[in-house]
């Protein structure tokens, strides 16, 4: 089924049901992973996915086709994960680049976590990025999304969003270089 | 250029990231579940609305009477006040006729009923003084009161060398103005003629 047919589901109240069923089906995988990116704890991401799929059958019938629905929903997921992680730091009132141990202590206890030292140390890099750095980040290297489709869902130019990601990488790159040569 | 080096390439496409078994199969069924279990809890609260309607109408209404309340009361001891400001401000001529109006606007009963509640705060002197006593009505109370209650011990070894014929008016002669104003000033005498 394509997206045109789901949304023209899920725009009809009496088949929204069906719709959304079919959209849960093709999208909920990589939704997931997307935000699993985000967040990394496997226990945070699936959380968070749920909420994200109660938020999109709630936002169907206000859904406008101006936008890709792929766009819309990775909009929904991104935002999202953006508003968990500064909601958990928040709790926990303290900030991750100035917590690297306690960061990897977790990540080793995490049994959905497998890397070696030099993984968790990446994880972290990318954990530590500002929020939209980290967003571009993941959406360019992990969901391989085109510049163009990232700035339909993040309302961001392309010109800003290539600038965002050069940074993220290169912060990426001299953070894991400097860790890696210490040891 | 892209930033990515080879090394750093490598870390990133060597997936550390698992999911448990069938979580994936179960994922659907998981948000399925978590959604009807969101459209339970909204249609309870939607029905239950109408009783948290009529709790803010129920609580609307007591702050409005307690407002009310207070208001009112407000009002009056302003008002008190602004009297009480006027009396000050009134010759004793302009008093005595304000306080006659306002006694004369009074039935009988409310006079009783005042004084059966007030009298022991009031001075004698004053009652026999005052220009709206009935003199010779009081002076027949205190006489029957003397005859029928047991007097204070020096008003009584006055009384009792007393031919037991007196009449009332001797009676009040015998007995020694101090003596006797003392006796009337004792508040009890005037519960006990019913004033």
């Amino acid at each position: 089924m394509t997206d045109k047919e789901i949304v023209q589901l899920c725009l009809n109240a009496t088949t929204r049901e069906q719709g959304y069923k079919q959209l849960v089906a093709m999208y909920s995988k990589k939704l997931y992973w997307h935000i699993r990116r985000m967040v990394t704890s496997h226990d945070d991401a699936n959380d968070v996915v749920q909420n994200c799929f109660i938020k999109i059958w709630k936002g169907l019938p206000n859904y406008r086709e101006e936008s890709k629905l792929y766009t819309w929903l990775y909009r929904i997921a991104s935002n999202e994960a953006i508003t968990f992680i500064n909601e958990k730091y928040r709790r926990s009132s303290i900030a991750i680049d100035n917590d690297v141990e306690n960061y990897t202590a977790n990540l080793k206890s995490d049994p959905w976590f497998d890397g070696d030292e030099t993984q968790m140390q990446l994880q972290y890099a990318i954990d530590s990025l500002p929020d939209k750095q980290k967003q571009v980040f993941v959406m360019r290297y992990y969901d391989e999304m085109k510049y163009e489709e990232m700035e339909a869902v993040l309302g961001t130019s392309t010109g800003a969003l290539k600038a965002s990601y050069h940074h993220a990488a290169k912060k990426i790159e001299t953070y894991l270089k400097a860790t890696l040569n210490r040891e | 250029m892209n930033p990515i080096d080879n090394k750093l390439k490598s870390q990133l496409n060597n997936d550390t990231m698992r999911v448990p078994e069938g979580y994936f199969e179960s994922l659907e069924q998981d948000i399925f579940n978590k959604l009807a279990n969101e459209q339970i809890v909204e249609k309870t609260l939607e029905k239950k609305s109408p009783i948290v309607k009529r709790l803010f109408m129920l609580t609307a209404v007591a702050a409005a009477i307690t407002i009310a309340f207070f208001g009112i009361n407000w009002l009056v001891e302003s008002n008190a006040h602004s009297i009480g400001v006027e009396f000050a401000k009134m010759s004793d001529a302009e008093l005595d006729t304000y306080m006659t109006e306002q006694i004369a606007s009074l039935s009988i009963d409310d006079l009783y009923g005042y004084l059966n509640q007030n009298v022991n705060q009031l001075n004698t002197e004053i009652l026999f003084n005052s220009t709206y006593a009935d003199a010779q009505q009081i002076d027949k109370s205190i006489t029957d009161e003397l005859h029928e209650q047991v007097l204070d011990a020096d008003v009584l070894n006055e009384v009792v060398a007393a031919p037991s014929t007196v009449n009332d008016e001797k009676l009040l002669e015998i007995i020694d103005d101090e003596l006797l104003q003392e006796y009337l000033n004792d508040a009890t005498l005037f519960e006990n003629l019913g004033l």
